[in-house]
């Protein structure tokens, strides 16, 4: 195992006890005004997706983090904000026909109203075909209920930011990828 | 199967993370959106959505459309079964469900395919690499191997055929993107020498394409090298075949991501003018070490190379990573001017690897289609010599999405140039099996990355030519899915008649190698215009010569200085990679110089195929082969228009040099007579006008020069 696998660890660990807190400590709330508003962001080959917390605002100190599904409540109009910090990579929900790229700094987003509760399978991949793991992700459509309850177990900014600390501060620095990522004219 | 760039999930993890916190909005620049509202219901409400037409398509071809999942690796796989006696560990990837347990019913298939058809198969190409003398290799970048990055380094290289000392044989120049390229000159019945200078092995640059053509009229070959960033390269042919390098102040010497090299002469005042073909920022300014022998663990990897762009397959979605192709105009004296501007071409956007010097228009001037890898094809019209317009669509409605070669030919006997456009790009969606190759990708991108507005042909395309009412009046339908000109995986082509039967046949090259299944090359034979029976297992293209279908790619010391590599997690030791074979381009050319056309093949990391034909050694052998000599036009006679009349028939050919992929050749035309055994009539026309009649009778088997 590599210095930079084992790092990921401790990371997992800190998850866990933090989703462990909150499921204790949060309560629901009624859904918000407007469409539902959800990030993700590519980094790869796994999306990395921010909630708008409790408080129905996507960009303030209630937002929570997941990984890998993406969780969304049902009757609810819906915006997919899509991003990616390194490949472009697809969302496609093959069973209901969404398709649409995550790209770096371009911004695509899906707009989309949810009618019934549903495991959709989530495919990701890349526009290379590169082979990556098969790993199983889904849209899940969940009841306003149950949405409202899972996102309250989910990390907060301030908890994805100390885990994601943890795992930064064993980590080697490297500047590289975003170097290459720049590009360069000739 | 594992990946090699974890270091890169960390960093962007972190810089997710810590994006979120530092600001609470990440910022996102919405420069496009996908406008309206899509509704998600209960699964089993909404299948109509999903991919329109795939199951119909797949259905009527005999086809369950639930596709294959790729396996990821397994260890100590090896092709043919065998085990290496050796420590290391081995690894072959990928390897599909399909690989290659489809063989036995994909050759049967394909014999009775051939079978039923009227076309002549009965001649044999055979694997003649161990006496041609050839022992060069290509080789690739790290970014090829052991980076595992896709990258537009996976293109690879073509080969070259000229006669460059004059003696009537055809040699090779074969290049390469690590070490050195290679100059072969044929010493007769197919054997041949290395004759590489210091000059033009360029073995400490990544080079892309090679192109021949008389550039300043003396009657030799001349050659231009196109390299990774490195400043492309001019060399004159002193006409026994030695080169001299005269790139500087030539004009020519662009320093960019340049891809291939086209002459003609666009402006018809007998010097041949060039159009370079760019692809687009793909690479960034650092560089790398790379490895001469990637199987070679001791390998002190002292080569370097420009590190490709993790996402360069996306570049065309980035404005600044443009850059356009180029036009040079041929001054005279090895010197020339570049005219991208003047001419029209200021908002070409690059993303080409290849560009066909054709006069579409059919109005005696030479127009340019240029291919894009990663878009819309572009048909410029040639404003007899003063500049070129783009016409846009107005031919082409519809183009292939990923263009990488294309052959302009009449294909089909009616006298008008046809032109095929194989498509790479669009194929990499998914992993397929076999049994898709015939079809068309499925739409798996969407429009936002495409950028074509939905007007993209996912797969090859095959304009037939149909003359309209006018003069110059002409109309260009896709047919390729009508015709059996569809492949997978295609990369370049190269025409000829294999069969010697008056109708010129196509060779596919094709395969990704790398993370891909293997992919067979394509013989596509020439029903007689009527359309192309695929034939590469029946006469000997395929399978390879060894009857293998993977070859050692690369080798991580897990114990020493590769144990950060991703694939050696949990592993300890040497462990030996390996990949699926993948071909890039070929030449069909005669090289024991018996009558009949074989092949050669420009490999991705491999030794070159040699396949020699024993299509002479069968019986009667009806051919004629045409040299041009241009006096007012270019001495090489691109751009003339040639006809044939021999046994009540004529076939029309064009004098364009090109061949297969990423090279341009010069050679002589080569026409099959089929049963006819004399020609009785040879008509040029020269590029600048004039027709030049020359009356028969020409015996098959002859070679007959032409001076204007």
């Amino acid at each position: 195992m590599t210095a930079r696998r084992r790092a990921l660890r401790p990371t997992a660990l800190l998850c866990a006890a933090a989703v462990a807190f909150i499921a204790t400590a949060c309560g629901g709330s009624g859904m918000p005004e407007g469409p539902v508003v959800v990030e993700l962001t590519g980094i790869d080959h796994e999306w990395y997706v921010r909630y708008p917390g409790v408080d129905g605002v996507l960009g303030t100190d209630d937002d929570r983090y997941g990984t890998r599904d993406v969780l969304l409540p049902t009757g609810a109009p819906v915006t997919l904000r899509l991003d990616s910090l390194d490949y472009t990579y697809f969302f496609r929900v093959p069973e209901v026909g969404l398709l649409e790229a995550a790209m770096p700094g371009a911004g695509l987003t899906l707009a989309l109203t949810t009618t019934a509760e549903a495991d959709l399978a989530l495919d990701m991949d890349t526009m290379c075909g590169l082979p990556v793991p098969e790993v199983e992700r889904y849209v899940r459509v969940l009841s306003q209920t149950e949405f409202l309850r899972r996102m309250s177990e989910l990390p907060t900014t301030d908890e994805a930011m100390s885990t994601a600390a943890a795992a930064v501060d064993m980590l080697e620095p490297d500047t590289d990828f975003a170097q290459r990522l720049s590009g360069g004219a000739p | 199967m594992a990946r090699a760039h974890h270091h890169a999930h960390l960093s962007s993890t972190r810089r997710f993370f810590f994006s979120g916190v530092a600001a609470l909005v990440v910022t996102i620049v919405i420069s496009a959106c996908a406008p309206g509202t899509d509704t998600i219901d209960a699964p089993g409400e909404s299948a109509s959505i999903a991919e329109p037409g795939t199951a119909e398509r797949a259905a009527e071809a005999g086809i369950d459309p639930v596709l294959p999942v790729s396996e990821p690796t397994s260890d100590a796989v090896q092709p043919n079964g065998e085990r290496e006696q050796s420590p290391k560990t081995h690894k072959a990837g990928p390897v599909a469900p399909d690989d290659p347990d489809w063989l036995p019913g994909h050759v049967a298939t394909q014999r009775s395919s051939v079978e039923a058809s009227p076309v002549r198969a009965d001649f044999r190409l055979t694997d003649a690499l161990p006496e041609s003398g050839i022992t060069w290799r290509h080789r690739t970048t790290p970014d090829g191997a052991i980076a595992f990055k896709a990258n537009h380094y996976d293109h690879g290289n073509g080969v070259s055929t000229a006669d460059i000392d004059g003696d009537g044989l055809q040699d090779l120049y074969f290049i390469t993107q690590i070490g050195s390229n290679a100059l072969y000159r044929n010493v007769g019945d197919g054997r041949f020498e290395d004759v590489t200078d210091e000059g033009l092995a360029l073995d400490s640059v990544v080079c892309v394409t090679a192109s021949f053509a008389d550039i300043d009229n003396d009657g030799d070959p001349d050659l231009y090298v196109t390299t990774l960033k490195e400043g492309n390269r001019l060399f004159l042919n002193d006409g026994a075949g030695g080169f001299t390098d005269v790139s500087e102040g030539s004009g020519v010497d662009y320093v960019g991501h340049s891809s291939a090299a086209d002459f003609f002469d666009y402006d018809q005042d007998g010097l041949l003018d060039l159009f370079l073909s760019v692809v687009g920022v793909y690479t960034a300014r650092e560089q790398g070490p790379a490895a001469l022998d990637t199987n070679d663990v001791e390998d002190p990897r002292a080569y370097s190379y420009y590190i490709g762009l993790e996402d360069a397959f996306s570049g065309h979605m980035y404005g600044d990573r443009t850059e356009g192709s180029r036009l040079y105009r041929n001054t005279g004296n090895g010197r020339f001017e570049d005219v991208t501007a003047a001419m029209g071409f200021a908002d070409e956007r690059g993303w080409s690897g290849d560009a066909v010097p054709m006069d579409v228009n059919r109005d005696g001037w030479t127009d340019l289609y240029v291919l894009n890898m990663q878009g819309n094809d572009e048909y410029y019209e040639n404003q007899q010599g003063r500049g070129f317009v783009s016409r846009g669509r107005a031919l082409f409605p519809n183009t292939p999405w990923g263009a990488m070669a294309a052959l302009a030919r009449d294909f089909n006997g009616d006298g008008a140039q046809d032109l095929f456009v194989m498509d790479m790009h669009s194929d990499m969606q998914e992993n397929t099996t076999i049994a898709y190759d015939k079809l068309k990708s499925r739409p798996l991108w969407p429009d936002s990355t495409l950028l074509t507005g939905g007007i993209s042909i996912l797969g090859n395309a095959f304009y037939e030519a149909e003359e309209g009412a006018g003069e110059e009046d002409v109309r260009y339908t896709e047919i390729s899915d009508a015709n059996g000109s569809e492949t997978y995986w295609p990369w370049g082509a190269s025409a000829g008649d294999l069969n010697a039967d008056g109708w010129e046949d196509i060779l596919v090259a094709g395969g990704m190698g790398f993370t891909f299944r293997y992919a067979p090359n394509s013989l596509l034979l020439n029903e007689a215009g009527q359309g192309f029976v695929d034939a590469e297992f029946v006469v000997g293209l395929e399978p390879r010569p060894d009857g293998t279908y993977f070859r050692k790619w690369f080798v991580l010391d897990c114990d020493g200085r590769d144990a950060q590599h991703p694939l050696c997690e949990g592993q300890t030791g040497i462990l030996q990679l390996w990949e699926p074979h993948s071909s890039r381009g070929s030449v069909l050319v005669d090289l024991e110089g018996d009558g009949d056309l074989d092949v050669v093949t420009g490999e991705w990391n491999a030794p070159p195929m040699v396949l020699t034909s024993d299509l002479a050694q069968l019986g009667e052998l009806n051919t004629i082969t045409i040299d041009l000599e241009g006096t007012t036009a270019n001495r090489d006679g691109l751009g003339a228009v040639v006809r044939v009349v021999a046994g009540g028939r004529e076939q029309v050919r064009v004098h364009d040099g090109q061949s297969g992929y990423l090279a341009q050749s010069d050679q002589p035309l080569y026409f099959g007579l089929g049963d006819a055994s004399t020609v009785e009539r040879i008509e040029v026309t020269w590029p600048g006008g004039g027709t030049q009649i020359v009356d028969g009778p020409f015996e098959a088997g002859m070679r007959v020069d032409i001076v204007q």
